[in-house]
């Protein structure tokens, strides 16, 4: 399940990666972002700066002439992330050095070339970094050369030189900046790494770059109390730093961001004691030389605060800790674990509680983790695979109950007729104890004279009729959506509900009764041709209220009638010939229009106190 | 056996130049210490000798003519000063004498400052002009700040490079050096006055294509 991001790593990688965006969105908006260091102060080239200038592109003297007012505040140090390059127009080159010189503590950036298929023939010694420590291969990012670089003379009299390369994710937004490379066996600081060990006169010599996971920066001055502390910065296992971003491009967030125009100025002597000052071009003509990316709260945020932000995790020690692999997997299989349990222990309610609980969990789990504590969970990965195991133990729970059903199913389907089936499977609660009283067409089918056949007659014999008959009876009942509640001997017991408010039950049951008669004298015409004995039926109907539902003991199923309807349905299919249906006189209200009918007159009936209207139904109509 | 005889010429024909080239390339100087007590007498200062503040020091050295010379002084405060270097013979020179192929140099007396700590003489003879050390300590002169910190680390760095012959002149890796006390007419610590001139050469360095001297004292 794990492999599946492997499998399709554009998708899977993009949504995870927009799952991380609404995390640091989310911290945004409970306001629980870091600090931003009141250390950090950006002077930034800004729209405004060039449109009050008046110069699109400044010559280099403007710029020496900024670095000279930032100089003027006596900053520990000045991360210029603006890169001067040798070309042509050397015009402004000896000033912009000599204030270089002058400020004595300005950290220049440059480009490293970090795939293997560019390198540039160029040695660490050719940007003065063959002081920096040595490194072993392969324990850090490796650079195969320099692909762009500042003036010699810049190179030569910065206080330090760190590369500004970025690691954009595959969806183009900057989350990450690498920490260090190795370039030739030197260790290489990127810009901001740079930047602080420049404020902090801090010595290379003392990181230790463990592996691509982290890197141990050794008695390094961080921290809320600048106490000297060894500090280990978590990486994301590439070499790269996530950057914790401290909130989107406000003044609120980046109080001291001052545009260079204003400082330019300014007639009053700047004070940037004890402070990291950045300097950038920010401005919208500078965007198109990629100084403005998307990062996880803003789609356009300048580069240089990205580099301040990384700078801020180390002088805060807050940072955004990639958990490994193996925490999520383990997270995963424990609450995979539980679900399985859930599903082989607990009831389907239970089940599906256990198992959405634990999704809401985890998701509860990264957001609050990211939000709390700056820990960086992989969601998808685990989520999917909560999902998928929700998935298949839901389906084998399915197949379980399914292959239970059919069991119950089948045993039912004896004694129910599809319709109550279908109820039963839409409206479990009707096999309920108890039952409902309701108006309902009640029918008794007898075989004439079936005692005497059955002890003439040979048992097999009689066994293939009954079977022939029934089965062909209840396919006719079930046809009328009519419920056979019990089979008695040659005799059945039937009834028919009324459907959708509709009193439709007594007409059902005589399309029913005449249906069973047609089939009867079918049998009888067979039986006869082959000289064996007549086969009749009789059949009463009566009509009235009656108990419905599993009425008996509640260990066995018995979907039955209970009421006099019952007793006088028996009662006149008693008193009717061979071949004939008997109807009662509330049977005969509700389809005398639709069948032609014979008034029987009153009879008396056992168990009836008054005489009986009775009719007998010939055909339908027509 | 003819083939044999012929094997062991050429062998011994190649040696020979080995050795000849080897021998050619080999660079040596001449260096003394001297100091000056309260007695008005003269000593030889040995390596790592403790001298006080106000106590007078010269550095006398003698190196080949063709070769580049340079003498490094990174001081009690650590601060680096090229104090010589044959490129630019100006350094407050009290008195240089020239020989058929040689040429002697002395820096003549300096009293110690009040700064206590490890003074350190760095001498060098290189076969080729050290452009590096002198672009590195000229830029050390002009930087301001933690880029002159830069460029102190730098310039440390590379003469570590020089000592432990890894800079490469000429395309040679250079990894011959040898330090002994000059034999004839050495005079030390406990000598004569009238045994000690103030231009003793006391110590020889020779390496291959570069010979380098590290001379520290204690100052308190």
């Amino acid at each position: 399940m794990f492999e599946l991001p492997r499998l399709f790593p554009a998708a899977f990688s993009g949504l995870e990666l927009k799952t991380v965006d609404s995390r640091f969105k989310l911290r945004d908006a409970l306001g629980r972002g870091p600090i931003y260091s009141d250390s950090l102060v950006h002077i930034n080239i800004d729209n405004y700066t060039k449109q009050a200038s008046g110069e699109g592109l400044w010559p280099k003297t403007t710029y020496a002439e900024l670095i000279d007012r930032i100089a003027e505040g006596a900053p520990e140090a000045v991360a210029c992330d603006i890169m001067f390059v040798e070309w042509s127009d050397t015009a402004g080159n000896d000033e912009l050095i000599e204030a270089v010189i002058n400020a004595g503590n300005m950290v220049s950036p440059f480009l490293l070339a970090l795939t293997a298929d560019s390198p540039s023939g160029l040695s660490p010694s050719a940007l003065a970094l063959d002081i920096n420590p040595e490194i072993e291969p392969g324990s850090v990012i490796h650079a195969s050369g320099v692909r762009a670089m500042p003036l010699t003379g810049i190179i030569e009299q910065s206080a330090g030189l760190g590369f500004v390369n970025m690691a954009p994710d595959v969806d183009g937004v900057i989350r990450r900046v690498p920490m260090v490379a190795e370039f030739g066996g030197r260790l290489v600081p990127s810009f901001f790494l740079q930047a602080l060990a420049t404020f902090f006169d801090y010595e290379l010599e003392n990181i230790e770059a463990v592996d691509k996971s982290r890197i141990i920066l050794k008695r390094f001055p961080g921290g809320p109390d600048a106490a000297l502390r060894d500090l280990t910065v978590p990486l994301d296992g590439e070499g790269n730093l996530i950057v914790n971003l401290a909130g989107p491009l406000d003044a609120q967030t980046y109080p001291q961001s001052y545009s260079a125009w204003d400082l330019l100025q300014s007639r009053s002597k700047p004070d940037f004691s004890r402070k990291l000052v950045f300097l950038a071009d920010i401005s919208a003509q500078n965007s198109g030389y990629w100084d403005v990316s998307p990062v996880a709260l803003e789609r356009a945020f300048p580069r240089v605060y990205i580099w301040s932000n990384a700078a801020n995790s180390l002088l805060n020690s807050q940072f955004i800790i990639p958990t490994g692999r193996a925490v999520a997997m383990l997270v995963a299989i424990v609450l995979c674990a539980l679900m399985l349990l859930a599903v082989l222990k607990c009831s389907t309610l239970v089940f599906s509680l256990v198992s959405f609980g634990s999704m809401v969990i985890y998701v509860i789990i990264v957001y609050a983790g990211f939000v709390y504590s700056g820990w960086l969970l992989p969601l998808l990965p685990v989520f999917l695979s909560l999902v998928m195991v929700y998935i298949v133990t839901s389906l084998y729970r399915y197949t379980q109950m399914e292959h239970y059903e059919g069991i119950l199913e089948g045993s039912l389907e004896s004694y129910l007729s599809p319709t109550l089936m279908d109820r039963i499977k839409d409206d479990p609660d009707l096999l309920k104890l108890g039952g409902t009283r309701k108006r309902i067409t009640v029918m008794f089918s007898d075989i004439v004279n079936f005692t005497s056949f059955s002890d003439e007659a040979d048992p097999q014999e009689v066994q293939e009729v009954l079977e022939a008959y029934f089965a062909d009876a209840a396919s006719i009942i079930f046809a009328e959506n009519g419920i056979i509640d019990k089979y008695m001997g040659d005799g059945i017991l039937a009834f028919f509900e009324n459907e959708d408010g509709q009193m439709t039950s007594p007409e059902r049951a005589v399309r029913c009764a005449l249906a069973m008669q047609g089939r009867a004298a079918a049998m009888d015409r067979d039986y006869q041709a082959q000289n064996r004995f007549p086969f009749a039926i009789r059949i009463g109907l009566a009509t009235g209220y009656a108990k419905v539902g599993n009425i008996g003991p509640a260990q066995k199923i018995d979907y039955t009638v209970i009421g006099s309807v019952v007793n006088l349905a028996s009662r006149l299919q008693g008193i009717g010939e061979s071949g004939s249906i008997i109807i009662d006189d509330d049977t005969h209200f509700f389809v005398k229009a639709h069948f032609r009918i014979s008034n029987l007159g009153t009879h008396d009936l056992k168990g009836f106190s008054d005489p009986v209207q009775v009719y007998a139904v010939d055909d339908p109509v027509g | 056996m003819r083939s044999a005889k012929a094997i062991t010429a050429s062998s011994l024909v190649a040696l020979a130049m080995c050795w000849s080239s080897a021998m050619a390339e080999v660079l040596s100087f001449r260096y003394g210490v001297l100091g000056e007590d309260d007695q008005n007498s003269i000593f030889v200062v040995e390596k790592g000798q403790v001298l006080k503040s106000g106590d007078l020091l010269k550095l006398n050295f003698q190196y080949p003519k063709a070769a580049s010379f340079y003498v490094c002084y990174l001081s009690s405060d650590d601060e680096y000063v090229l104090i010589y270097s044959s490129n630019a013979k100006s350094r407050g020179l009290q008195g240089s004498g020239e020989e058929a192929d040689a040429m002697y140099e002395t820096l003549g007396w300096m009293a110690l400052d009040n700064n206590t700590g490890l003074e350190t003489f760095i001498l060098i003879a290189s076969d080729e002009p050290l452009d590096m050390l002198e672009e590195l300590v000229s830029n050390y002169e002009r930087a301001k700040g933690k880029s002159r910190k830069r460029f102190h680390k730098r310039i440390t760095q590379h003469l570590k490079d020089l000592e432990d012959g890894l800079v490469k002149v000429s395309g040679v890796s250079l990894t011959q050096r040898l330090e002994k006390p000059v034999i004839a007419g050495v005079t030390f610590r406990g000598t004569t006055e009238a045994e000690l001139s103030e231009n003793a050469l006391t110590h020889e360095a020779s390496g291959q294509r570069i010979a380098l001297a590290v001379f520290e004292i204690g100052h308190q």
